[in-house]
């Protein structure tokens, strides 16, 4: 059903944490379901690093290691399976969407702005100028659509 | 403040390939002396990146010792064939970044997601060669983008400005800014393609 893909300058946007965050939300249900889009922020992501790693330098304050050592030493390491993600809660419902409704589809409580369309409005602090909502269009088929109005 | 390599010993060069071979190390051994030559390479490019975020140099310290926290915490889940040790770092801190400045978005930017996901599954297209060499190469390659372009992937970067951030900031249209942002990137990627080291 996905019939378009993430471009680059938005991939570079998400994975540099400047998207504003309807439309973040929207890039990472995207991601969740793409494999082919995520292979690219994963590009995009290890661009990133390579430019921290050729950052300019700024010393930091002396003192500044002994203070983390003693911050850390004796912490116990971190089993590595502290760190699955929970099963999804429920199938089709990508993640981050689930964190901001804490329900599926079937529970959302749809408003009808037109014929055949009726929307959501999303539970979600936008970044300025933004808005984001899901949108359900009939017949047949829910095509969860986020609608992002770029700031003009 | 800027650090020179005036006296030789403050040069602070370590290719990706030994960062990455340290960062497993940690993992594996938890080794202060490790730990501190992971730090002494990191922290002050992490100083740079927070303060042009526009962090005062107070909270630019406290995020580098963040940083630094999960890295010591998490280090036995980094795995080199899945993204280098620069990679790995900055994603720790663009988080915290995120994490502090854009509260709205910081559900999006998870680390345990980041560890579970992105770190486990195999979607990557950069092969081991690649990945290994981009910091290199990216070094290179950089300067060699026109200053118009390069100027807007740096400003996403340092300063997460959005993309209508930074059309209001240098004045142009936003679709000037997305296109310019797409062939900057398209050049990028042709560039890496072609460059030896």
């Amino acid at each position: 059903m996905i019939n378009h893909h993430l471009s680059d300058e938005i991939l570079w946007a998400y994975a540099t944490g400047s998207l504003p965050a309807g439309h973040a939300l929207l890039v990472s249900c995207h991601l969740e379901l793409c494999d082919g889009c995520k292979g690219r922020l994963a590009e995009a992501e290890a661009l990133a690093g390579a430019m921290l790693q050729t950052a300019e330098q700024q010393k930091p304050s002396d003192d500044m290691f002994d203070l983390l050592m003693a911050r850390v030493e004796g912490e116990p390491a971190v089993p590595a399976a502290a760190y699955t993600v929970e099963p999804r809660a429920e199938k089709g419902v990508p993640s981050a969407l689930w964190d901001v409704l804490g329900y599926g589809f079937n529970d959302i409580k749809w408003k009808m702005v037109g014929p055949g369309i009726r929307q959501f409005i999303l539970p979600i602090k936008p970044s300025e100028g933004e808005s984001a909502r899901l949108l359900k269009l009939s017949p047949g088929f829910v095509t969860p659509e986020h609608s992002h109005h770029a700031q003009r | 403040m800027q650090l020179k390599s005036n006296d030789g010993e403050s040069e602070n060069c370590l290719t990706s390939a030994e960062l990455s071979a340290l960062l497993q190390s940690l993992g594996e051994h938890r080794s202060r002396e490790v730990f501190r030559q992971l730090f002494e390479f990191f922290a002050p490019r992490l100083k740079t990146y927070f303060l042009k975020g526009g962090a005062t140099a107070e909270l630019s310290e406290e995020l580098i010792q963040e940083t630094f926290v999960i890295v010591w915490r998490k280090a036995e889940m980094f795995d080199s064939r899945k993204a280098s040790a620069s990679t790995w770092i900055y994603t720790i801190a663009r988080n915290l970044r995120i994490d502090r400045f854009r509260k709205e978005r910081r559900y999006l930017y998870k680390d345990d997601q980041f560890f579970a996901n992105e770190l486990v599954g195999e979607g990557s297209q950069l092969d081991d060669h690649h990945q290994s060499q981009l910091s290199e190469q990216v070094e290179k390659v950089l300067p060699l983008l026109p200053a118009e372009q390069s100027k807007i992937i740096k400003l996403a970067f340092y300063e997460d400005a959005s993309h209508s951030k930074i059309a209001q900031h240098l004045e142009l249209p936003l679709g000037t800014v997305k296109s310019r942002m797409r062939l900057a990137l398209a050049r990028l990627r042709k560039l890496l393609e072609g460059v030896e080291l």
